[in-house]
């Protein structure tokens, strides 16, 4: 009873028979990316025909690289009410869909391959982003600059509502990467991590984390609950390009960095005194994986609010298909995630139009069986 | 080939074919044609300067705009409304709905094509209004500030007039409602008792509010003569309800909307809400039930609203809230007359016209007007001929006081506490 998949983990030693059945599943996945993102960026409230799409986006790269192309669209051909209209579309292509769904995609990968790191570093298959304090850090930061109302704008003499969503992410970056650090330094013991402890502080972080989020729901008055619920649930609605320009860098140093530890985190597997043998520093690889998973769900959450189950179940997706191998489960997971959240975006703003559901609510509420239903099938796969 | 591959294969099929399924989402948009040129600059009420082109296809985020552009006279350029435009009662069967005031998005905004869209300051998210102008989509803002009282529907009126390049249409409308909101302060002008008042906000389990300071329910409130329980308890804004804050105001009367008694599942539920079914309110069945839109809109309609909330709290209100007809009256001139309901109610000068507004009535200066149903006529004007003429005329002593006006329009109770009101100031 032992399958294809099943044979890579009995040969994680021989990488270069690996290559091209990773290869192929990376260049899979990044085909269906690009076919979930240009399918996002054409649905929506707003009809747009696919062909326009596909033409405002290559002009608007080209435009951007001051290549000399022209798809031929007539960008300033008067509107009139009830008419398609190109120039309208053509900005709701390229200032509205295409952050939202990139903003979507990099908030995706990012909680995954902090879920992915977190769990192969804390050997726990239950990590999670947000079992460290990481996400209900940043809701708490955001809420308590929501009740204090402190506004970057005041300083500037400005009342822009691009300043107070900034405000609200920086309180939520900086609470997040506090809270991490706290429940880290609380589980350090003897220059030494526990997982469970770590785990365990993480629990009772978030239980006090909601506490204070339910409190400040009760006491505030109904505009406040409506930015809180922002900020618990999630939500893609809110996102400009300046937003997408802050999270790339932390998406992209996670992706690039994490990589590099992958034979470390598989070492890892065999059990922390067997990696310490064969040379890995399992506190440094600890504390590197928690400080970029930190950094990438606290910047995530700073944006996007906090978006449950992804960093946890996605890994579990990836290693049901792949195995435990790092070095594919690792990139696997960057790009199911960014498609996973990407559709979970589309659902969440196409299902019940004139209005949006929170994000989070549906990532809970399909991620949630599927998960179910993979942890049946691999205890049974086991025998 | 084992059975576990295969499950992962089905497994993967599913998922893929959720994603393609997930792609063909239906979706419809819809507009009308209109061809007025402008365009028209405003600062708005978050001090933006907006050029609108133009208003041929409006867009509506909030149902108090909503009515106050219906009220202008620009029902037919409105492409889209929010579901809080209740009233006129028929538009959301009519125009595409693009959301809710308090929780916009942009696509279904920019999927009805306006060309200007209108929201109040109490819209949110504000980022939407920031997407809709990268999508060159002029955003006019309406105040909504809780510090303005119950004026604030005049100050909406002259925005969205403004905005809507129909400033004479504007000032009548604010007169209009300026007048009826008068009205609401004069019927309460000759009563000494402040009945004590808490407005209660429920959605269902979740949510229950009660309003104190800084609120429009606080404005209504003192605008009839009650005690704002809620204010007097120390709430400032909205305070969730609790036995002990609903116990502490302890309401004669709670005003609340439809919405929220529906939301809550009835009245009977209301009165098992925390504290609530403790209140003298709950016990003398003085729990008042309104159109969400039509009591708190601070709208068009601010004024009837106000004197429909005092007729419920005032049970010794003289201020007649409609006029009983037929009703007879024997005028200055001796004839006795049968006064028929009338459609429009005219005077033949200034001075007394003046009054004959201060009484209730949206009245006009007679110019030989067509569709007059009843004239209120001085000695010394030209009655004879008016009546002669086939006109409903009353006519009153050419130094008539409150009183006789009052008797002539059927509404003593009115005079009443005008004389009342004019004696206060």
């Amino acid at each position: 009873m032992i399958g294809k998949l099943s044979v890579w983990q009995a040969t994680t030693q021989r990488y270069s028979r690996l290559l091209p059945a990773r290869i192929a599943l990376v260049l899979v996945l990044l085909v269906m990316l690009v076919f979930i993102s240009l399918s996002a960026v054409s649905t929506g409230a707003v009809s747009i025909q696919r062909d326009v799409v596909f033409k405002v986006s290559v002009d608007a790269i080209a435009e951007n690289l001051h290549l000399d192309y022209d798809s031929g669209l007539d960008y300033s051909a008067r509107c009139l009410p009830g008419q398609p209209c190109i120039q309208r579309d053509a900005a709701l292509i390229r200032e509205i869909r295409w952050p939202r769904v990139i903003m979507a995609g990099l908030v995706g990968a990012c909680l995954a391959i902090a879920g992915t790191a977190l769990q192969g570093a804390l050997r726990n298959p239950l990590a999670d982003p947000s079992l460290i304090g990481a996400s209900s850090g940043a809701a708490v930061g955001a809420v308590t600059a929501i009740l204090l109302g402190v506004n970057i704008g005041d300083l500037l003499n400005s009342d822009a509502p691009a300043l107070a969503r900034l405000t609200q992410s920086l309180f939520a970056f900086g609470a997040a990467l506090i809270t991490t650090f706290g429940v880290f330094r609380l589980a350090r013991w003897q220059g030494r991590t526990d997982s469970t402890t770590l785990l365990l502080i993480g629990l009772a972080i978030n239980t006090m984390a909601s506490a204070y989020i339910g409190l400040a729901t009760f006491i505030s008055d109904i505009r406040e609950v409506n930015d809180i619920v922002f900020w618990t649930l999630g939500s893609f609605a809110e996102i400009f390009w300046r937003d997408v320009y802050v999270v790339l860098p932390f998406a992209v140093l996670s992706v690039v960095i994490l990589p590099f530890l992958a034979r470390q985190l598989n070492l890892m597997t065999l059990g922390e005194a067997e990696a310490q043998h064969l040379g890995v520093n399992a506190e440094r690889l600890r504390i590197i994986c928690v400080g970029l998973a930190a950094m990438t769900v606290g910047v995530s959450v700073a944006f996007a609010g906090i978006i449950g189950f992804v960093g946890l179940a996605v890994p579990h997706l990836i290693r049901f298909f792949t195995g435990p191998d790092h070095r594919i489960v690792l990139p696997a997971s960057v790009l199911t995630g960014g498609i996973l959240m990407i559709a979970a975006d589309l659902w969440a703003r196409t299902v019940a139009v004139p209005t949006e559901v929170p994000v989070g609510i549906v990532t809970a509420l399909f991620g949630g069986p599927v998960f179910l239903v993979l942890i049946i099938l691999s205890r049974r796969g086991r025998g | 080939m084992t059975r576990r591959l295969n499950v992962r294969h089905w497994l993967l099929l599913v998922m893929a074919l959720s994603l393609l399924a997930l792609t063909n989402i239906p979706h419809h948009s819809n507009a009308q044609d209109g061809g007025t040129t402008f365009p028209i600059t405003i600062t708005d009420a978050t001090g933006n300067e907006v050029t609108i082109e133009s208003i041929d296809a409006i867009a509506s985020g909030s149902g108090d705009v909503t009515e106050i552009i219906a009220a202008l006279g620009f029902e037919d350029n409105l492409v889209g409304i929010d579901i809080s435009s209740t009233y006129p009662e028929d538009l959301l069967d009519r125009i595409p709905e693009i959301g809710f005031a308090r929780r916009l998005s942009v696509e279904p905004i920019a999927a009805v094509n306006p060309s200007v869209f209108f929201c109040t300051e109490t819209c949110s998210p504000a980022s939407v209004f920031d997407q809709l102008r990268t999508l060159n989509i002029p955003v006019v803002i309406i105040p909504d500030d809780s510090t303005s009282g119950i004026e604030l529907p005049l100050k909406k009126i002259i925005m969205v007039a403004a905005a809507l390049g129909a400033p004479e249409q504007g000032e009548a409308l604010r007169v209009k409602v300026a007048r009826e909101i008068e009205w609401a302060k004069t019927a309460v002008a000759n009563i000494q008792e402040e009945p004590t008042i808490l407005f209660l906000y429920v959605r269902g389990r979740t949510l229950q509010l009660v309003s104190g300071t800084n609120t429009p329910a606080y404005d209504l409130i003192n605008t009839v003569g009650g005690i704002d329980v809620g204010a007097a308890a120390g709430v400032v804004g909205y305070m969730a309800l609790s036995a002990e804050v609903m116990l502490n105001a302890y309401p004669e009367y709670i005003v609340m909307f439809q919405g929220s008694v529906d939301s809550a599942g009835g009245l009977d539920k209301v009165k098992e809400l925390p504290g609530v079914g403790d209140t003298p309110a709950a016990q003398n069945d003085q729990i008042l039930v309104f159109d969400d839109q039509f009591i708190l809109g601070m709208s068009t309609r601010t004024g009837l609203a106000a004197l429909a909330l005092a007729d419920q709290v005032h049970p010794s209100m003289t201020w007649e809230l409609n006029v009983t007809y037929p009703y007879a009256y024997t005028d200055a001139t001796g004839t006795e007359i049968s006064v028929e309901s009338p459609a429009s109610v005219y005077a033949t000068d200034e001075t007394l016209l003046a009054t004959v507004q201060e009484l209730g009535f949206h009245a006009r200066v007679f110019e030989n007007h067509a569709e007059v149903s009843l004239i209120v006529a001085t000695q010394s004007s030209d009655w004879a001929s008016l009546r002669e003429a086939g006109y409903a005329v009353v006519v009153v002593s050419d130094d008539a006081d409150i009183t006789e006006i009052a008797a002539a329009l059927g509404v003593p109770g009115r005079g009443e506490a005008l004389i009342a009101r004019k004696a206060a100031n």
